[in-house]
């Protein structure tokens, strides 16, 4: 397989791997907050120990929740376009022409020129969206709360909690993880459109379009 | 093929695709070009040699020439050295 190929093909996957991450995440983020909403302000869970704290957790919940939706909205966007390109690739069998192969590349860069600012959007957003799911996690496992002089005291209701909270703490790191990768993957294709951009001279010059 | 591509990538895609002859709406279809532009660009390519015209009845049919393999090549090498020298992407 050449050498061009077979990097492009490991790229795309890696990147679906990290946008379906992200789709996760948002997901998981839309139905923490409906459920927290729900639960603070109605006042359905006992956790909760003052109403100030419901407030909070309620405004939390509904950050968690409007961020939950900008991922799923920005990551769907990238993701449609990926998920063609991963398809065609997939669709090509070991005996790929070259012209299809640069063709997919085109494609591709193509997409990126299309997703490149929500790129940068999902790599500020998808790390706060996880911090808030480990937020209200942190929030509806408190059974006491005292804050003094002296610092902060609280006590977390039982083992499942923690447990729960632990998963929540695995969703911020995968967020973070997402997040990291999506960054590594908008450098390597930002130095690729510089390097194409660098490139065009030699294509200017074959085409007989070089400046006197 | 649509997004936003730069001139270079459009030439490249229409000869590639003529190289066996098409039709206009053929062309303009595969490349998703309006007409105006897809007129502008085989026009340009035509005066440049890189397309000629080919009669069949009524119909006018476009074919990259000779030369255009020159172009295509050194578009297809320079695409494909963006991932030799790129760090990787790894999980």
């Amino acid at each position: 397989m050449k050498p061009a190929l077979s990097q492009f093909q490991k790229e795309i996957r890696h990147f679906s791997l990290v946008v379906s991450t992200n789709l996760i995440i948002g997901t998981i983020a839309i139905a923490a907050g409906i459920l927290y909403i729900i639960a603070a302000i109605l006042g359905l869970t006992t956790s909760l120990v003052s109403p100030e704290f419901r407030i909070l957790a309620g405004v939390i919940a509904m950050v968690c929740f409007g961020l939950g939706v900008s991922v799923l909205h920005f990551t769907l966007g990238i993701s449609r376009g990926i998920r063609t390109i991963k398809k065609k690739l997939d669709a090509e069998g070991p005996a790929i022409t070259d012209d299809r192969i640069t063709c997919l590349i085109v494609e591709m860069i193509a997409c990126y020129r299309d997703i490149r600012r929500t790129l940068g959007t999902i790599i500020l957003i998808g790390p706060l969206c996880g911090l808030c799911i480990f937020v209200l996690g942190i929030m509806a496992g408190l059974e006491a709360f005292t804050l003094t002089h002296g610092g902060i005291s609280f006590t977390l209701n039982n083992r499942i909690t923690i447990l729960a909270q632990a998963l929540t703490l695995a969703i911020v790191v995968s967020s973070l993880l997402a997040s990291h990768y999506v960054t590594k993957f908008a450098i390597a294709w930002n130095q690729r459109i510089a390097e194409i951009e660098t490139s065009e001279c030699a294509l200017k010059k074959t085409l007989g379009l070089e400046d006197p | 093929m649509s997004g936003r591509r730069t001139v270079y990538e459009i030439y490249w895609e229409i000869l590639v695709y003529c190289k066996t002859p098409r039709g206009f709406t053929a062309i303009i279809n595969r490349c998703d070009l309006n007409s105006k532009t897809g007129q502008d660009y085989l026009e340009f390519l035509v005066s440049r040699g890189y397309l000629e015209t080919l009669a069949e009845g009524e119909k006018t049919l476009y074919h990259a020439t000779p030369k255009a393999a020159e172009y295509t090549a050194l578009f297809s090498s320079l695409y494909q050295k963006l991932f030799d020298s790129t760090p990787g992407f790894r999980l």
